[in-house]
């Protein structure tokens, strides 16, 4: 399988399957923390760029599909660092658990993403359209408040409501990853 | 809700900093909340698993086109070598050919040997978007979309070296021990210190060098040379090998940085040429007579639809949009 070459040996015809299998998947990935497609996009050729460019350099027992999830990740966190108005570094890197699951061969984006719908299903209506404007649109909590013709308080008390009730919906989600790590490092 | 702190809703602290709407006092309250325990700890990190969760899945995205992108940056030489046989006399072209191969085996080798721990090549990649960066040297390089510029993490001793696939600026520091050489494609650029423009698109079928300042070096991979000083264009072309220097007539090369665009009586037929370049749109006019309306403006900075809008007024004509093309 594809996921298994060695770095070195990586050739066009594999490095392009890699590309069509993982981009569109990556692309998620990375939006899921710069919250903008194209940034995500760039982020991801980027990646896929240096694979390619430094393969010979790369240095890992890493799987191909967990090095290419940890860069745009890693690349993700950069970008977050360097282009945000204002971020804390103890929030952001020192206490942060960035969970590895998406990283695992086992990994299935497919399960997830019919998890995340279900538990988006139970959302309140007004909550659901707050949350999906700002985390899916990209809208400012401002242009929430417009759009919806609230206050921006309104749109703060329902995202931390839409939070809460996700946190509950993946909680065995997220327990699964919890244990997932525990494997990976034990 | 009110400001009292006893009152603060972490929660939704927690989100506003998620969705990054948080000013920097309210995240440094959460910062404080989130250190206080390692309950809080737990609770803020399965908030922002939840957060990067509910957005997970693939992105709808056009493979195709995106692997035609990527695929242009990093073999781009090979689907030229296989599509335009260039050069009917092949001997001296493959001689130097094997000699630059030959020279960039041993260049990166010498790389690779100077930076063993360090990754040997930094890229920069502008995709989306205009980027800027600044090399180990001190040098400024604006790429424009769609292109890619790699250099050593460390210079060598003697040369600056640097590859460009696609368009770039540079503001290059001047070092008088240590040229500055960018390999573009067929072309070869060495300057000390100055500033211009390199437009080296696979695609195109042209190489072309805009001198803004300072004198600079055009070497062809068949051996010509011209030497560029300001206000100067070397123009090379990739079917006739033929390497030229003439004066530079365009006002707008450096649009797509500046997104500033100069027209002094100018052709409408000539305009949308700098404008498509701008915009990435192409035009087309209905009535030929059309293109050759004269246009003197300035656009700065201007949205397609604003420069649509003066155009329009200016000739009393209508611009209509469908797929990506303008027609006048």
């Amino acid at each position: 399988m594809a996921e298994n070459i060695a770095y070195s040996n990586l050739d066009k015809k594999l490095f392009e399957q890699l590309f069509r299998q993982y981009f569109g998947e990556l692309c998620g990935f990375a939006r899921s923390f710069v919250n903008d497609d194209d940034t995500a996009k760039e982020i991801t050729q980027n990646v896929f760029i240096n694979l390619w460019q430094n393969k010979k350099q790369i240095d890992t027992d890493k799987s191909v599909k967990s090095y290419l999830f940890t860069s745009v990740r890693n690349r993700c966190l950069n970008h977050i660092r360097d282009n945000k108005k204002f971020r804390s570094n103890v929030l952001d890197v020192e206490i942060a658990d960035y969970e590895t699951a998406y990283e695992s061969d086992a990994f299935s984006v497919a399960e997830l993403e019919t998890k995340v719908e279900a538990a988006l299903t139970k959302l309140p209506a007004r909550c659901k359209e707050v949350f999906m404007l700002n985390r899916f649109e990209e809208l400012k909590y401002k242009e929430v408040a417009e759009r919806l013709g609230i206050s921006v308080k309104t749109v703060e008390v329902q995202m931390s409501k839409a939070l809460k009730i996700l946190r509950e919906e993946l909680k065995e989600y997220l327990f699964v990853l919890i244990l997932f790590m525990f494997e990976m490092f034990n | 809700m009110n400001n009292n702190n006893e009152h603060i809703d972490y929660t939704a602290l927690t989100g506003k900093y998620l969705a990054n709407e948080a000013t920097k006092e309210e995240a440094a309250l959460l910062e404080k909340w989130v250190l206080e325990s390692e309950e809080n700890k737990r609770l803020f990190n399965s908030y922002r698993q939840t957060w990067l969760l509910s957005q997970s899945g693939k992105m709808k995205v056009d493979i195709d086109g995106e692997w035609n992108k990527i695929e242009k940056i990093l073999f781009a030489e090979e689907k030229i070598k296989e599509t335009v046989p260039m050069y009917p006399k092949k001997s001296l072209r493959q001689i130097l050919k094997i000699a630059a191969i030959v020279l960039i085996a041993l260049t990166a080798s010498y790389f690779l040997y100077r930076t063993i721990a360090k990754p040997a090549v930094e890229n920069v990649v502008a995709m989306e978007s205009v980027k800027s960066a600044t090399l180990p040297d001190g040098t400024v390089v604006s790429l424009n979309k769609n292109s890619v510029i790699s250099y050593p993490g460390r210079f060598g001793r003697k040369k600056r070296k640097v590859l460009l696939k696609g368009e770039a600026y540079f503001q290059v520091k001047r070092n008088e021990e240590k040229p500055f050489i960018i390999d573009a494609e067929e072309v070869e650029i060495e300057v000390l210190g100055t500033s211009f423009n390199v437009n080296a698109r696979p695609e195109s079928p042209v190489i072309e060098v805009i001198v803004n300042s300072g004198k600079v070096a055009v070497r062809s991979i068949n051996g010509k040379e011209v030497l560029l000083v300001k206000g100067e264009r070397g123009v090379f072309s990739k079917s006739s090998g033929s390497l030229v220097k003439e004066q530079n007539r365009s006002r707008n090369y450096l649009a797509w940085k500046t997104k500033k665009l100069v027209f002094e009586n100018d052709k409408l037929g000539d305009v949308v040429k700098d404008l498509s370049k701008v915009y990435e749109v192409k035009f087309e006019f209905s009535n030929d007579s059309i293109s050759d309306y004269r246009l003197t403006a300035t656009f700065d900075n201007l949205s397609l639809d604003a420069v649509l809008n003066i155009i329009e007024e200016t000739f009393d004509i209508k611009a209509e949009k469908k797929d990506g093309v303008v027609v006048f």
